[in-house]
């Protein structure tokens, strides 16, 4: 075929800026270590770096998931094995106390020392975490979960929250548990019961139910499971005018039968079902109270009843048998109460272990996938470094050539 | 005369050559010409006219262009193809390498979004985590905001560069009429019309270079030119002027310049531009918008339905994509009728997980706009088409958007434009600027009962419908709920606002089945109805009371009556039977469940309940007897409403039945759990006896006042429950005057109470759990969690997609366009270069070829001088013969 001169130069010309273009590209891939520089070069391994990327975003931040979600079950697994620490004392001052030789004085010196035990409880149970919220709240961080009222009853304030952390793709791992379930929620050796102000009543009443005291056992069995409300009726249902209040059953609302207006005396106790049921202050009409039974009882109320009957009890003549049923009772509460916490601990210990198991799996498929966009994405260089030499050589040739080839004319011969 | 005709010929050699090498020396000179059309002289014997030995030397018969026609065509034709990939690739690479930039990426934008709502759920109550959530929001939206920034800039310079390539072919089109004009009178082929037929060649292939042409010669030298599917740009001496519209369309006048039309053009730099602009360019703005939008609205959906640090709902996160603003902002004018409309038109985006990357026209037809039609831009499909009555809002729905047409006058033939996820970036913003307004805690939080005897547990899922009138006031619950567990394995849900004494919510939802031990979700799904028969014409309570001293209970008052279940498709409006449900008159309630519960997406549980009050015992003569179902209760003499309860309670065959009686003193509520009917029966003296009340408040009194000696007795028929699947509608033919067991054609309610929970563990009867409004949880990170999971949620995109899968898409896609372009637009470079060859190889220069020439044509030249000076010796020999 004929050839003309242009065409010549331009082919050569093409060839030349070619291979420096496919030098420069190797030349770049060396420099920057990747294989490709935009998506275009390999689309296809641009989306599975893509997503390996966030594969290794997402491990990552499921790792630092897992060391926060290990701290805090940490902290609670320290509070949690001091609790049970004090409780086993608090349990060896209980049996203690149960001896016969004691004194009066020896067992005011044990109620002393309980007593500690139960403030360092309570202040265990009230443990921060570094963030300032209360540990054992539940969900509520914000405020002190167990508090003394003004009857000097141990309430708690927070809630039956569990908070999760996301530990994976598909893993929400639990990072506490609620003081009710752990302080609150301990099964008891006899029915209990629980008093408090109707949360419907009117703010701004000073009337105050204070922890009822238990009488009657037997009577408060038969109550349970229920409870009672005491709702104080207006004034003009009393023929003074005068405070006056009705009992009534929880379930169906029945009166109790003979406790329809009361006259209301304040911190007269009201005998019912076995209780004996004191309001403080001076509730208003419409203010209601309310007495569940229960089959459980908080360790810190085990506890202040323990004090209280250490105290109170001299333990001889008739009074013995309610102080070997006291000290009875508080034996099998505080057994109950550390083997709840024991039996969250093993939890923890449970979740720790999904915790470390999920922790090596991240680190198995951080590796992984590391390995995987290395493979796709890094250069390897003994090629790249060859082609390098073998473009440059393509090149020089080329050029050579062509400067020869093109200083060939018939011209010159003219 | 023969030495005379030597000189002659010699002379016209002589002439020959010096033309030959004339044009030998043109060649050479324009060896590196652009389209350069190598020439050739062509020599002819000449031939004298009379007789004789009649040759008479050379003569130049003319100065020929060495061209082939099909290969400049080809050329011009690969220019284009070249033209338009090369531009194509140039502007696909520069977005490709703004999306490869890891700095830009949207995808670590998510990353940081996501894991700073991960450590904000990992610590709720934290303000510098919750600051960190809203600075990696809003790093989020600029980074939307510099990428969008980016691809628009290009989008401007790629509207400019359009502008200035059509300027370019008009001119270009100005000199090809021009020189047509000059070709106009010549004829044959000299150096003069050589050069500029290639001056006009040379046009034409740049022409080639920004826009397909199709060249038609007219005459001998005129040359019309054609573009896109034939529309003419040179036609003789006239040039038809391209223009650019409005909306960035091409177009030109008509041949008689009265219209504008558009132009389509396949080839050149022009089409390459315009390719680039709307299939490439706009695509990825448009994906970029409909993931911002998809992003922000998923994100502000679950931000919703959380509560804040101040125990408020939360509303949005990122901006309302739905304010009056931006729903306006949508819909813009596209023509002069558009403009004179006078109705207001908005687009509000419904669900922003359903929307398409595209954007839409709508028009409207009929003399005064009456109908109008909805088409997507990307693939033309008619989306709705209707009529606008006076009606006004018309809401038209499509692709996750509602369009709404106002009142007002719409002009005949307007036309619209909806950009919705072309403007979804510019939509963007954050909308809290206060950490504690994060909404990470759900707004509930559930109580289980201090009483409680089994192991049965909820877990809160959280708010499914801020909408629902559950969540109506700030800080309480509208009402509070709570589970009462009927039986371990039935429950209810009440209204928990007098935690001591519940009531039913309106309607009741109780008979709600478990199997214990299992797990399940608390509450019916949002999309079920719920349908309680009301019992009216069912509880006959007046006209059935019995005079019988047996204690057989006679039937309740159900009347015969047939229910149809039909199914309901609402995408043709039409319904089909699915069972017949046949009620036989006195049938229980626990029957008619039973029998309805068969019908598949129907679930049914029955009740039935009385109120029993004014108990007269005057505890002398014949003692005061009830029976219940059979069952006689010994009673006390001059028995009260409580002891009465206490008997029923205490009867195990009426426990075993799963009847129970609740007493205050004042009234009496039996029920009966399983929808068993209620027969009682009362025997005793005349003054003796007591009152029922159903659930529609009719009454009547049973007492000792019988003729057949102070009998009597009545049986109470019960409710049914129902929970139907949406599509399930309900038909009876009864024909009582208030209809049968519901009404006529009964209407279910919304059953979902616009939240969920999961309820498992073995609860016992009496076990209650209190859901109430989350106030103090400030450690709550259920909505946390909820929007972190929105990460690696699959249905924002369409294929399912999570958000940065979606990005990579956009990526990938434009990767792999750019590197199908960069192929291309190598094999066109390549066709490209084989088409140059084969003109040049034609029509090029070759200098060696002319440098041969030269010496041939310079011996030519010299032997023709020969010949004359052997004339003139000849001449100079005849003339020393003579002299």
């Amino acid at each position: 075929m004929r050839i003309s001169t242009s065409q010549i130069h331009n082919q050569a010309l093409n060839q030349i800026l070619d291979t420096q273009r496919q030098a420069a590209k190797t030349q770049n891939q060396i420099a920057t270590g990747r294989r490709y520089a935009t998506a275009a070069d390999d689309p296809v391994g641009a989306v599975q770096v893509e997503r390996l990327n966030r594969e290794l975003a997402s491990r990552a931040q499921y790792q630092k998931n897992i060391d926060l979600a290990e701290s805090e079950l940490r902290l609670e697994e320290s509070s949690l094995e001091q609790a049970g620490n004090l409780l086993q004392r608090v349990r060896e001052l209980t049996v203690q106390a149960g001896n016969p030789i004691n004194t009066p004085e020896d067992r005011a010196f044990i109620a002393a020392e309980v007593e500690t035990r139960l403030d360092e409880l309570m202040q265990l149970m009230n443990t921060k975490l570094a963030s300032g919220d209360y540990l054992f709240g539940g969900n509520v961080g914000g405020r002190e979960p167990f508090v003394r009222d003004a009857s000097g009853a141990i309430r708690y304030q927070g809630d039956e929250g569990q908070r999760a952390v996301q530990i994976d793709g598909s893993i929400r791992l639990p990072v506490n548990d609620s003081g009710k379930r752990l302080f609150v929620d301990v099964p008891a050796a006899r029915t209990t019961v629980i008093a408090s102000a109707h949360p419907n009543n009117p703010p701004g009443g000073t009337g105050v139910l204070a922890q009822p005291t238990v009488e009657d056992q037997d009577a408060l069995e038969a109550l349970h499971p229920g409870g009672l409300i005491i709702e104080f009726r207006p004034l003009e249902e009393d023929p003074g005018g005068l405070p006056n209040f009705t009992v009534r059953r929880l379930g169906d609302q029945r009166v109790v039968e003979g406790l329809e207006n009361v006259r209301f005396e304040p911190g007269q106790p009201i005998s019912v079902a076995g209780m004996a049921l004191t309001v403080e202050g001076s509730p208003r009409p419409g203010d209601r109270f309310v007495v569940e039974t229960s089959d459980e009882q908080g360790v810190l109320d085990t506890i202040g009843n323990l004090v209280e009957g250490l105290r109170s009890l001299p333990g001889t003549g008739e009074d013995d048998d309610a102080y070997q049923q006291l000290i009875g009772d508080s034996l099998t509460n505080l057994d109950n109460a550390m083997s709840n916490i024991l039996e969250v601990r093993s939890e923890i210990g449970a979740r720790m272990n999904v915790m470390d198991s999920v922790r090596s799996l991240h680190d198995q498929v951080t590796l992984l996938s590391t390995e995987a966009k290395s493979e796709i994405e890094d250069v390897d260089f003994a090629k790249a470094i060859s082609d390098l030499n073998f473009q440059t050589l393509v090149l020089e040739a080329a050029q050579q050539s062509f400067v020869r080839v093109s200083r060939l004319s018939l011209f010159d011969a003219i | 005369m023969a030495d005379s005709s030597l000189i002659n010929i010699g002379l016209s050699g002589v002439r020959a050559h010096q033309a030959a090498l004339s044009t030998t020396g043109q060649n050479i000179t324009n060896a590196n010409t652009e389209g350069y059309t190598r020439q050739r002289v062509n020599l002819e014997a000449q031939v004298s006219a009379g007789t004789g030995i009649g040759v008479q030397g050379v003569r130049v018969e003319g100065i020929e262009r060495i061209y082939d026609e099909a290969a400049v065509r080809q050329l011009r034709l690969d220019t284009s193809v070249s033209g338009r990939l090369g531009t194509m690739s140039q502007q696909i690479e520069q977005i490709d390498s703004l999306l490869a930039d890891e700095a830009s990426s949207l995808n670590r934008g998510f990353e940081a979004f996501f894991a700073a709502m991960q450590s904000a759920a990992n610590s709720p109550s934290s303000l510098p985590a919750r600051e960190l959530v809203l600075a990696e929001s809003q790093g989020l939206v600029t980074r939307f905001q510099s990428l969008d920034g980016r691809l628009r800039e290009q989008q401007a310079a790629v509207n400019r560069q359009i502008g200035s390539e059509v300027e370019t072919i008009n001119q270009l089109a100005a000199s090809i009429a021009e020189l047509n004009a000059r070709l106009g009178p010549m004829t044959g082929s000299d150096g003069n019309t050589n050069a500029l037929l290639d001056q006009r060649d040379e046009l034409l292939r740049e022409l080639a270079g920004h826009v397909d042409i199709r060249t038609v010669p007219e005459g001998e030298l005129g040359m019309n030119v054609f573009v896109g599917k034939g529309h003419p740009l040179v036609v003789g001496n006239n040039v038809q002027r391209l223009g650019v519209s409005a909306d960035g369309d091409l177009q030109v006048r008509n041949r008689d310049g009265s219209a504008l039309v558009g132009v389509g053009v396949n080839g050149g730099s022009l089409a390459g531009l315009l390719d680039f602009r709307d299939q490439t360019l706009q695509p990825v703005i448009d994906e970029l918008g409909r993931l911002a939008l998809a992003f922000a609205g998923t994100i502000n959906q679950t931000h919703a339905q959380g509560v804040n640090l101040r125990g408020e709902y939360g509303g949005n996160l990122f901006a309302d994509l739905n304010s009056a603003a931006a729903m306006s902002a949508r819909v813009s004018p596209a023509n002069r009728a558009g403009n004179d409309t006078t109705a207001d038109l908005a687009v509000r985006i419904d669900d922003p997980a359903a929307l398409v990357a595209s954007d839409y026209r709508v028009s409207f037809l009929g003399a005064g706009g009456e109908t109008f039609e909805v088409r997507r831009d990307s693939d033309g499909a008619v989306l709705a088409r209707g009529a606008v009555g006076d009606a006004r809002p018309v809401l038209v729905s499509f692709d996750g958007l509602a369009l709404e047409i106002g009142p007002g006058q719409i002009g005949p033939g307007a036309e619209f434009r909806i950009s919705a996820a072309g403007n979804g970036v510019g939509d963007l913003a954050v909308a809290i600027g206060d950490p504690r307004d994060l909404a990470l805690a759900s707004p509930l939080a559930v109580q289980a009962g201090n009483g409680n005897t089994g192991t049965g547990s909820i877990s809160l899922a959280g708010a499914t419908d801020v909408d629902a009138p559950l969540y109506g006031a700030d800080g309480e619950l509208v009402p509070p709920l709570l589970v009462r567990f009927t039986s371990p394995n039935s429950y209810e849900v009440l209204d928990n606002s007098d935690p001591t004494s519940p009531r039913p919510l309106e309607p009741p939802l109780w008979g709600l089945p478990f199997v214990p031990g299992g797990q399940q979700p608390l509450l019916p799904d949002g999309d079920l109805q719920l349908l309680v028969s009301d019992g009216l014409d069912g509880n006959a309570l007046s006209d059935s009371v019995a005079q019988t001293a047996t204690l057989d209970p006679v039937a309740n008052g159900f009347a015969a009556e047939t229910i149809s279940v039909y199914r309901a498709d609402p995408a043709l409006g039409s319904r089909s039977l699915q069972e017949t449900v046949a009620i036989t008159p006195g049938m229980s309630a626990r029957a008619i469940a039973a029998a309805l519960e068969q019908v598949d997406g129907v679930s049914a549980a029955a009740r039935t309940q009385v109120e029993i009050s004014g108990l007269r015992d005057n505890g002398l003569g014949q003692p005061l007897t009830v029976a219940v179902n059979g069952e006689s209760l010994s009673l006390p003499a001059g028995a009260s409403l409580g002891d009465l309860a206490d008997a029923i309670s205490a009867n195990a065959a009426l426990s075993q039945a799963g009847i129970r009686a609740v007493s205050d003193g004042e009234t009496l509520t039996l029920t009966a759990l399983r929808g068993d009917d209620l027969s009682i029966h009362v025997a005793g003296d005349v003054s003796e006896g007591l009152t029922l009340t159903d659930q529609t408040g009719r009454s009547v009194t049973l007492d000792g006042s019988g003729p057949g000696g102070g009998y009597q007795t009545v049986t109470v028929g019960g409710s049914v429950r129902l929970l139907m699947n949406g599509d399930v509608r309900l038909e009876s033919d009864s024909v009582s005057p208030g209809g049968g067991l519901f009404s006529d054609e009964p209407q279910g309610v919304p059953a979902g109470l616009g939240l969920q929970a999961t309820l498992s563990g073995r609860p016992q009867a009496g076990d209650v759990f209190a859901i109430d409004f989350n106030g103090a949880g400030n450690l709550d990170n259920h909505n946390a969690l909820a929007m972190a999971a929105l990460q690696i949620d699959p249905s924002v995109g369409d294929p399912p997609a999570n958000f940065s899968e979606t990005y990579t898409s956009i990526v990938e896609k434009v990767g792999i366009r750019t590197a199908q372009l960069r192929a291309d637009t190598q094999a066109a470079e390549a066709l490209l270069a084989q088409s140059v060859a084969r003109r040049e190889s034609v029509s090029g220069v070759n200098l060696d070829e002319e440098a041969a020439n030269l010496i041939r044509f310079e011996q030519g030249y010299n032997a023709s001088a020969r010949v004359m000076q052997v004339a003139r010796e000849i001449f100079d020999v005849l003339l020393g013969a003579v002299g």
